[in-house]
């Protein structure tokens, strides 16, 4: 390599290091169209967070509900009062739970239905589960 | 010029509908996996107590069929009756549920959940131990 090839070698590097540095700014157009981009992509990206995290408070409560029935069922089925189930039921879905007990006698199935109040991303709703069990004989 | 707008717009419009579809399936999928959770919670309650009541209509006090015993329970529950193994305690019942799907006609293996449920009698008087 001469030097004059050097020289040329490293003009060429300046200029596309230059290049490099000097990347033109978008068009006022052209960020304009980014930010309106942005504008309309963000409102999308809350609402998806929002349902997730409403889908997430759903999915818990009805986990929970599904619980409490069981739990009362269970109780329904070894206790004449219906007192008990809800005791049961409130002290896992609080004191906004509603509990339903069918009617029971022994060797039959009882059914328990609860149902709770909840808000999903700002709506009202209701989150219902059920459950049975047989009646258990009272063993004297 | 005009042509390279037009296919700037088009690539954008593409991308637009792409990630569209991708959030419209990962909510799908979100939803069927929150209606499976709830299922195998509603899965394992029928099958303990079926099992339960299998265990108390074979060994209780005036014995009757602990198939129909535990049959009764699942029915209330909307569950299926897969298996009893009830001839003896401890007795070990099988149930199966469907999940209802948003995403319609899948394969069983994730539109079905099955559980099983055990229950025995405790013979000894005393407290477990001694």
């Amino acid at each position: 390599m001469t030097p004059a090839d050097d020289t040329r070698g490293s003009r060429d590097a300046d200029r596309a290091g230059a290049g490099v540095r000097s990347t033109p700014s978008p068009a006022p157009a052209q960020a304009g169209v980014v930010a309106l981009e942005l504008a309309l992509t963000l409102p999308l990206v809350a609402l998806l967070l929002v349902a997730a995290f409403g889908l997430v408070g759903l999915v818990r409560t009805s986990l929970v509900a599904q619980e409490a029935a069981r739990l009362g069922a269970r109780v329904a089925a070894v206790d004449d009062d219906d007192a008990a189930v809800r005791r049961a039921v409130v002290d896992l879905l609080g004191p906004d739970a509603r509990v339903e007990v069918g009617p029971r006698r022994p060797r039959t199935v009882v059914e328990v239905r609860v149902s709770v109040p909840v808000d999903v991303a700002g709506l009202h709703r209701t989150v219902a589960a059920r459950s049975a069990a047989l009646v258990e004989p009272v063993v004297d | 010029m005009g042509g390279t707008r037009d296919r700037e717009g088009g690539q954008a419009l593409l991308g637009a509908a792409v990630g569209l579809f991708a959030a419209l399936v990962l909510v799908a999928v979100a939803v069927h996996v929150a209606a499976l959770l709830v299922t195998r919670a509603r899965a394992s309650t029928a099958a303990d107590h079926a099992a339960l009541a299998a265990a108390t209509a074979l060994a209780g006090p005036g014995a009757t069929d602990p198939t129909t015993a535990a049959s009764q329970v699942t029915s209330a529950l909307d569950a299926r009756l897969v298996s009893c193994d009830c001839a003896t305690v401890p007795v070990q019942v099988t149930v199966e549920l469907d999940v209802p799907s948003p995403l319609g006609r899948l394969p069983d293996a994730i539109t079905t959940v099955r559980a099983t449920g055990h229950a025995g009698l405790v013979t000894s008087p005393g407290p477990r131990g001694s």
